[in-house]
């Protein structure tokens, strides 16, 4: 593997030399954008096709960082992006979605199942009516999300379905790009079901903000294939319950209709956590040291990955980078008596959510081996320095 | 039913010193043309709809605008007294968040902030609340994705005397109404319409296979 390492550059949007090189239509690019506020990921087939898996919004412009990162190449939108993925409903998976659907207009769209059932449109429909909150939720995206995909015919789709095929064979004979669903499992799916039901809201409930079920039993992991020789493992938010088999990784691992092969890269599941940690996912879907790349989560008292799962992911790769650092040294300035009152109210300053913003951009030329190349925007860096400040 | 005497021009429903309206019952002309007879028990009230009805004066508003005389010497008008000028804290506010409860544990909450002042459209902060920061009558509200106004800011009070506060305020937010619902189930239907499956419960795939495009 060679690298182009760069250990310090502005984000791409403030280095265009960064943005600016364009794939070239043999080339296989897999970016990970986050968090800022949630992760995006946008990979390039060969041919000059693009999917957008999720999207995220760069904290500076408050727009889709997926969307800024094709126009800043000057990707024609409305006629290469192929596919966009919603892998989930969570917030920080779905900001700037709703405008990413309506500027790619040729693009298909894909989401889980679950997420075209009536118990999940009666949710997201009626928290639409309730506008009193500022603030906005992954619900109000889904719903303006839904409003754009209507006459598009989407894709609500279960495990081991392709959702699109974009033929190469301009570029190398035989050449074939694939990308599959491997999740969710037909028993997440009843239970997305049954829970969704117990959070519609009831007439004369008082309001609130909708919140994300947890575990996420809709986490949708995609397998990417390019050619003979390219896999890439998209682990999405997938989690393991307990010791189920027809849960979360363990339900991938039995399935005998998914994709075979080993990926080369992954995007490790919900951001490097134990909880979406599978030993079996490590030993018989990658390669052996693969490229791991990841997006931190702080939120609450959770802040992902712990030094621990750092250590263990490191263990398993031959590369693993991460879009930014866990804890964020600075929070906002404010006036010395608005914060004197915070710390007595709190007890210490307001902890930001994560605002810094990173970006890794992996390339390799189709046909080529593993021989990937790695550039960082922004806060992106090895993982190894995650926790650094 | 007509009106005895028309409404000058300048009658208006602000009368001022106008004689009494007097209406006159139009179902007594008819009895009077003796086209149908009441029967004998109706015949007092007949006799009382016959009479002009009178409606009192009503002073809705003195000639001079004096509002003590509107109460004077009116049996339906309670006197209506100013309100004492009473000394309030005054309030003024140098930062404002709206909070939405994430956690709930059982001596604090969780919460991530959208700084209002700062006009922000995401939440940009969080914080641990010690419950003894929630007044006691808020505490029952709080659950997952409520909603709160935290304000820091300087109390006045009526001695002059300035102050710090901090004041978390639990949004009584309204309900979900029938009529929300039926809008907000019409919405979905359409979608549901619109994505080409209503009813499906399953976990077959729905809506175009998958894209193939040539290269």
């Amino acid at each position: 593997m060679t690298t182009s390492e760069q250990i310090t550059p502005p984000s791409p949007a403030s280095n265009p030399n960064f943005a600016l090189g364009v794939p070239s239509p043999n080339q296989i690019e897999v970016s990970l954008f986050g968090p800022g506020y949630g992760e995006s990921i946008v990979f390039h087939l060969p041919g000059g096709y693009w999917v957008v898996v999720d999207s995220c919004v760069r904290p500076n412009s408050k727009r889709s960082a997926p969307l800024e990162y094709l126009e800043l190449l000057g990707v024609d939108m409305a006629t290469r992006v192929a596919l966009i993925v919603a892998s989930h409903w969570h917030d920080d998976h779905v900001r700037g979605l709703a405008e990413l659907v309506s500027q790619c207009r040729s693009a298909s769209f894909a989401c889980a199942n679950a997420l075209c059932q009536n118990e999940f449109l009666t949710l997201v429909a009626r928290h639409q009516q309730q506008r009193t909150i500022e603030m906005g939720s992954g619900v109000s995206e889904m719903a303006a999300t839904f409003d754009m995909l209507r006459g598009r015919q989407p894709m609500f789709v279960g495990p081991d379905r392709m959702i699109l095929n974009v033929d190469g064979s301009s570029i190398a004979p035989n050449l074939r790009s694939t990308v599959t669903t491997l999740s969710p499992s037909d028993k997440q799916f009843q239970i997305f079901i049954s829970e969704i039901a117990s959070l519609i809201p009831a007439t004369r409930a008082t309001k609130y903000r909708a919140v994300a079920l947890r575990p996420n039993h809709v986490a949708m992991a995609l397998w990417v294939n390019v050619g003979e020789d390219c896999s890439i493992l998209l682990g999405s938010d997938l989690e393991d319950v307990g010791t189920d088999v027809n849960l979360g990784w363990n339900a991938i691992l039995r399935s005998t209709t998914r994709p075979q092969g080993r990926a080369s890269v992954f995007k490790v599941a919900h951001h490097g956590s134990r909880t979406g940690h599978n030993d079996s996912v490590w030993s018989s879907m990658l390669q052996g040291n693969p490229i791991s790349i990841l997006t931190p989560f702080v939120r609450g008292r959770v802040a992902l990955p712990t030094p621990g799962d750092a250590t263990r992911i490191m263990n398993f790769s031959s590369h693993a980078h991460s879009t930014a650092r866990v804890r964020q040294p600075a929070g906002r300035q404010r006036s010395h008596d608005v914060e004197k009152t915070i710390r007595e109210a709190v007890g210490r300053s307001l902890r930001p959510i994560e605002q810094r913003f990173g970006h890794i951009r992996l390339r390799k030329v189709v046909g080529e081996g593993n021989d990937w190349t790695h550039e960082y925007g922004g806060d992106a860096r090895p993982l190894s320095t995650v926790h650094h400040f | 039913m007509g009106l005895s005497q028309p409404l000058s021009p300048q009658t208006s429903s602000a009368q001022i010193g106008a004689p009494p309206l007097q209406l006159t019952s139009a179902a007594s002309n008819t009895l009077e043309a003796g086209s149908i007879q009441p029967p004998t028990e109706l015949k007092g009230a007949v006799e009382q709809l016959s009479q002009p009805l009178t409606i009192p004066e009503i002073p809705l508003r003195s000639p001079n605008h004096n509002f003590s005389d509107m109460t004077r010497g009116s049996s339906w008008a309670h006197p209506i007294r100013p309100l004492a000028e009473t000394p309030r804290p005054k309030f003024v506010a140098k930062q404002e968040w709206e909070g939405i409860v994430v956690e709930v544990a059982e001596d604090s909450i969780i919460a991530v902030l959208l700084d209002i002042t700062a006009g922000d459209e995401l939440p940009s902060e969080q914080a641990t609340f010690p419950l003894d920061e929630i007044q006691e009558g808020d505490r029952d509200l709080i659950k997952l994705g409520a909603v709160f106004r935290w304000t820091i800011g300087y109390q006045t009070l009526p001695g002059g005397t300035k102050q710090r506060v901090s004041q978390i305020v639990f949004r009584r937010l309204p309900q979900w109404t029938g009529l929300d619902m039926n809008i907000a189930d019409k919405v979905a239907a359409e979608w549901a319409h619109s994505f080409g499956e209503a009813n499906l419960n399953s976990n077959d795939n729905i809506g175009a296979n998958h894209s193939t495009i040539a290269g």
